[in-house]
């Protein structure tokens, strides 16, 4: 029965062979692989340090300015002396000036981390810095390090000797450089180094299994798919000629099946070519890099059917019109509107996602809300609209900056710091103001370390904040206790309560500059101060912290490492901190200073740097982990009660309890939301919320409402136990921008994806490795967007084009 | 409908749109009627663009019909049943230039669902029985025109069909070749087979159906025995004139004006001056009997014009058939007012 069928596709074979088509791409391809083949690797002894403040893999100096500190501090110690010897004595001097003086800012400090690693290197490359006297080898739990010794360091080779060295570098600054991975592995061409990896061979490995699908999706797959959508572009103007197309009718073959074994039939020569291809390059990374990955092979069902979508427009018009160059022009003009729908969409998105609404403060009356960047707007009750809070032109440039980096397609999300980053402003009630601090990278270097302090007093109604001043000392979250009054929470543990009515500080500090460096940013700032928000004089210390916070305990503080660890509850006052697996209670002593109440170790697997956010709220106190779990205890006897992993594939973005310990709301950064109400531990389930996978924002307020921002900026209230909305609500029109936004949406949904394939290939190469790992960060990872998103609808787009063709073909008079 | 019937067609109609939104309608079939029988070798006749090659179409299923009822072996128009039992030569077939004879009569023969190995032991002898049997492995992109037209012939012989449908068989082809095809079709419904063919030459309708339809500008004009065309014909003109009318040839020298003293411009048809010659013509008249003849070429003598010839021509098919197709308005000025041709005995 398949007979005509097959002997349609063999006959598309017989025509690409006969006019050495197929040839000459054969040659092609051999051509390239030819010159791929001289790519080769070389492993050698890693004795090199990567400078990347932040990173966390190995190799790597992860926080500069405390390797730095140590180095200048620690010069008793031998062995640090023996390195910091390396350093030009000038050198030397300027550091210590520059960290007595205090310069803190980004750059000072990569600039001093880069002067004292460059020392540290020249001592690498010294074959005569080991010195037995300062390292005992024979005590080192390194075991490269023991080996060496008993080998006898005479004997070694040089480059045995820096890798020595190098392992003494880590040796000597523990924490402050980690070690190094075994090898380095340079990649090279003939002899020609191209480039190099730091991080040994596997890291090697699993690196070039996420580059290299990249890599081919934008080099081998545009070029290859024009030449596939060239090639094929004949197929269908040849069948509809009209001197042979008759005869092809009138044979007893239905049309749908001619017309579909003409497709089939180029699909399945453009999937011999790539699997050639493929197959071929899979090889030469095989054979020459070492490198077995199977996305490689992945890739060739997935670019045919890439092929296929685009092949299904230019069969399409190829039949309509029966003319190869308009078909090739139609598609080609397709893929442009293609690349340029998802460019754009991709714009708009991330614009709007910065827009969404992360965070909100009730404040008296008014509502505040900060997006993704810590932008805030306020609710304007009569336009019904959300409008921008009034800030300073500092704060302006750094949301600027931010909006300008989501809108820039091509520059990768992850590498900027463009979410907001700072202390999340709360309400205090007894004083009746909003108090938060920002941190703007992008604009204002001072706040790197020190998050800038605003405040906004509501006794005259509107929300005008102004700058009181550069937060020191490490102050993470404001808590709100349940009579009004507000405490400052540090990363070292520390708890500090409000002193007063912060109008009685304001001004007292003297007006000093708090950064000689400014000046320029100070007379930007006098300019704006005429007409902008009054008194927001960025250099300017308005307030002096030491006097508004006073300390409060505890007296064995346990550091807190992030706001997500650290809980106040609303009705017995006690705080709840969670440290390195640990949970401590504090409750408020006689003196009004908090006090370690009690605490429990938590017994989870995965070690103590996993995400975790804390929940302590009536007598409920929940953990939940970067995993995805999500642990319920009992709040007085922090006895385990449930556990759970309700969203295995999406990380969890913010959890919060309602004030009366009932109800837990769980948002995921897939936007789902999951509701559990303790009356029944094991009914933790996706509630119908209206916008359900599109939710940025889940918290309840202190009279246990819940409030739901969805749509980008539409905050909703439920009553957690009817799931009925209430009201008011925050419910802007949708105008302007956003308009626009779902608009392209639903083109860009409609229309395939070619520049996002590579995203279904990256994950089916690295799944079943990291789904294994039950333990896993997912909050650490990069979220997927459904990566068989752009699979599915490019499928069902083909399917209605291939289905309206087999109908026009169908209803056509020849 | 019988199931002995080959084709049968009532009422057919095809209208084709085309143009700016479908809006120009053209009626290529203005309800025809008419039925083939099994075993006859039908010929539909008609001029280009009388709508035969629609006709087939439809038959095939390659276009669709706009009103009526056609069948094809039993089955309806374009039915996969009815396909599959007839062999289809499209006219003018072009083949992909890619394809030699062989791999020509094997896809097509695929596409009848024909395994390959059966084509393989069949294709020898097809191609011997339209000449080609050197060409098997000659790409047919090099074949000319009447080549092509063999080996289509070929492929579709390849399923042994019970009716063959040919369209212009030996169009575009020369006398030796077409005499070749002729044969072949002969043979072919020696042989049983069914033809229906497709001609706009009356010649080879002649000689080779038994049976004839003529269509001209989408309507039916006769269907029939060939034989009984001649009379058909004849009672045409009769039903006209009252008389079967002679055709006469002249070739006459003198001067153009004695000449159509006697022969008005009007009444001639085809003139022509022989050799270039200004005073000496040829040409034809329609004159009603012998007597009239006589009367003409004794007038002529009168005026001193020398007659170089004179022939009497008998009413063919040929003419039969260009007087069934010619303008209605144009026939009914010379068929039923014949005065001009028969001036007044006087003169
Ligand atoms: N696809 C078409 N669209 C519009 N008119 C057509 C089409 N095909 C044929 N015709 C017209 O229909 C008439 C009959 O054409 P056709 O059947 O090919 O004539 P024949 O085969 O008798 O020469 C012609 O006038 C032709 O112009
Ligand atoms: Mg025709």
């Amino acid at each position: 029965m398949l007979r005509p069928y097959l002997a349609i596709i063999k006959d598309s074979f017989r025509a690409a062979i006969a006019n050495r088509l197929l040839i000459v791409l054969l040659l092609i391809i051999t051509v390239f692989l030819l010159a791929l083949a001289p790519l080769n690797f070389q492993e050698s002894i890693e004795s090199g340090i990567l400078f990347r403040p932040g990173a966390r893999t190995g190799n790597q100096v992860p926080r500069p300015d405390a390797l730095v500190t140590y180095l200048i501090e620690n010069q008793d110690k031998p062995d640090v002396a023996k390195f910091a010897s390396y350093l030009d004595k000038s050198d030397l001097d300027r550091i210590k000036k520059d960290l007595e003086a205090g310069k803190d800012n980004i750059h000072e400090q990569i600039e001093r981390g880069e002067t004292v690693i460059g020392a540290l290197e020249s001592a690498i490359e010294d074959e005569n810095l080991y010195d037995p006297k300062i390292w005992d080898l024979n005590k080192s739990i390194n075991q490269e390090l023991v080996d060496f010794h008993s080998r006898g360091i005479e004997k070694l080779s040089s480059g045995e000797k820096k890798r020595l060295n190098r392992l003494l570098v880590s040796n000597t600054f523990p924490g402050l450089v980690l070690p190094p991975s075994q090898s380095l592995v340079k990649i090279r061409y003939l002899y020609k180094k191209i480039t190099e990896s730091h991080s040994g061979m596997e890291l090697y490995r699993s690196q070039v299994t996420i580059y290299l699908p990249y890599l081919m999706d934008k080099f081998v797959l545009s070029i290859g798919l024009l030449i596939a959508v060239l090639v094929t572009a004949p197929l269908m103007p040849t069948m509809f000629d009209p001197g042979s197309l008759s005869l092809l009718l009138s044979k007893p073959i239905s049309r749908w099946g001619l017309y579909l074994s003409k497709f089939i039939g180029g699909c399945v020569f453009v999937a011999l070519l790539a699997a050639y291809l493929f197959i071929g390059v899979w090889f030469l990374l095989g054979f020459r890099l070492g490198l077995w990955d199977r996305s490689i092979l992945l890739s060739i069902p997935i670019y045919v059917i890439v092929f296929a979508i685009y092949f299904s427009v230019s069969a399409f018009v190829g039949m309509y019109f029966r003319n190869t160059i308009i078909a090739v022009i139609v598609t080609a003009l397709f893929w442009a509107v293609c690349f340029t729908g998802g460019t754009i969409f991709k714009m708009f998105d991330g614009v709007n996602q910065k827009t969404k609404i992360a965070y909100v403060v009730q404040a008296n009356g008014q509502v505040l809300q900060l997006n993704d960047i810590g932008a805030p707007a306020i609710w304007d009750t009569e336009e019904k609209q959300w409008v921008n809070a009034p800030v300073d032109d500092i704060e302006k440039q750094n949301y600027m900056a931010n909006y300008t980096f989501s809108f820039l397609p091509f520059i990768p999300q992850g590498g900027l710091p463009t979410t907001y980053s700072g202390i999340r402003p709360v309400y205090c009630p007894k004083y009746n103001f909003v108090i938060g601090g920002a941190n703007l990278m992008l604009a204002d270097p001072n706040s790197f370390s020190k998050p800038r302090i605003f405040y906004a007093n509501l006794e005259n109604k509107a929300y005008q904040p102004q700058v009181l001043g550069y937060l020191s000392g490490s102050g993470i979250e404001f808590l709100v206790r349940p009579d009004g009054d507000l405490i400052l929470v540090t990363g070292f543990g520390k708890f500090q309560r409000l002193a007063g009515d912060p109008e009685e500080f304001i001004g007292q500090q003297d007006a000093k500059p708090a950064d000689t460096k400014t000046t320029k940013t100070n007379t930007d700032q006098k300019k704006s101060s005429r007409g902008g928000p009054s008194n927001m004089n960025k250099a300017t210390q308005l307030v002096d912290f030491k006097k508004m916070f006073k300390p409060a305990g505890p007296d064995q503080p346990t550091s807190i490492a992030s706001d997500r660890m650290v809980d106040l509850n609303q009705a017995t006052g006690e705080i709840a901190v969670y440290n390195r697996k640990k949970i401590s209670i504090f409750r408020e002593g006689n003196d009004g200073d908090y006090l370690l109440d009690r605490t429990v170790d938590v017994n989870v697997p995965f070690d103590s740097t996993m995400t975790t956010w804390i929940q302590y709220q009536g007598n409920q106190l929940y953990l939940a982990f970067g995993n995805g779990e999500i642990t319920v205890f009992d709040g007085n006897s922090l006895k385990m009660q449930k556990s759970y992993i309700p969203e295995k594939k999406s990380a969890i973005k913010q959890i919060n309890a309602s004030p009366n310990g009932q109800f837990l709301v769980v948002n995921y950064r897939n936007g789902n939301t999951w509701l559990l109400d303790v009356k029944d531990l094991d009914d933790i389930r996706k509630r119908n919320f209206v916008g359900q996978g599109n939710i940025s924002y889940a918290s309840f307020d202190k009279n246990n409402k819940l409030w739901i921002a969805d749509r980008t900026d539409r905050l909703l209230q439920y009553d957690p136990e009817t799931l009925e909305r209430g009201n008011p609500e925050y419910n802007p029109k949708i105008i302007g921008f956003r308009w626009y936004y779902w608009w392209i949406r639903l083109v860009y949904r409609v229309l395939p994806k070619p520049g996002e394939f590579y995203k279904l290939v990256t994950h089916l190469s690295s799944s079943t490795e990291t789904k294994k790992d039950s333990n896993l960060d997912l909050t650490q990872m990069d979220e997927p967007s459904n990566p068989w998103e752009p699979f599915v609808s490019g499928v069902i787009f083909m399917c209605i084009m291939l289905a309206l063709a087999c109908f026009v073909f169908h209803r056509t008079d020849y | 409908m019988s199931k002995d019937l080959a084709v049968d067609v009532h009422d057919l109609r095809k209208t084709y749109s085309g143009g700016f939104f479908w809006s120009k309608k053209f009626e290529a079939l203005k309800g025809i009627s008419f039925s083939v029988a099994r075993g006859q070798t039908f010929g539909l006749l008609g001029p280009n663009g009388a709508g035969k090659t629609t006709f087939l179409k439809i038959l095939m299923g390659i276009i669709s019909k706009s009103s009526g009822s056609a069948t094809m072996l039993g089955k309806p128009a374009g039915s996969r049943e009815g396909r599959k039992r007839i062999g289809y030569l499209p006219e003018q077939l072009r083949m992909l230039g890619h394809l030699n004879a062989f791999n020509a009569l094997e896809l097509y023969g695929n596409l009848s669902n024909i395994p390959t190995s059966t084509v393989k032991a069949k294709r020898d002898h097809l191609l011997e029985m339209v000449g080609l049997s050197e060409w098997g492995k000659v790409r047919v992109g090099k074949f000319s025109k009447g080549m092509r037209q063999r080996l289509g012939m070929a492929q579709a012989l390849l399923h042994d069909p019970e009716l063959l449908i040919l369209d212009e068989p030996t169009d575009g082809l020369d006398p030796k070749a077409r005499a070749e095809m002729r044969a072949i079709i002969n043979k072919l419904s020696d042989d049983g087979v069914t033809v229906f063919l497709n001609s706009h030459i009356l010649q080879e309708v002649e000689l080779i159906c038994d049976h004839v339809a003529i269509l001209d500008n989408g309507e039916l004009k006769y269907s029939g025995p060939v034989e009984q065309l001649d009379s058909f014909v004849s009672q045409l003109n009769r039903g006209a004139s009252g008389s079967t009318e002679l055709v006469v040839e002249f070739e006459l020298a003198g001067s153009i004006e004695h000449v159509n003293e006697i022969f008005p411009q009007t009444t001639m048809q085809q003139y022509e001056r022989i050799a270039g010659d200004a005073n000496q013509h040829r040409f034809k008249v329609s004159l009603a009997d012998q007597a009239a003849i006589d009367n003409r070429v004794d007038n002529l003598r009168k005026r001193q014009v020398s007659i170089l010839g004179l022939s009497k021509q008998q009413i063919t098919l040929e003419s039969a058939f260009l007087q069934l197709i010619d303008d209605p308005q144009e026939k009914s000025a010379t068929l039923a007012d014949p005065a001009p041709l028969n001036p007044p005995a006087s003169a």
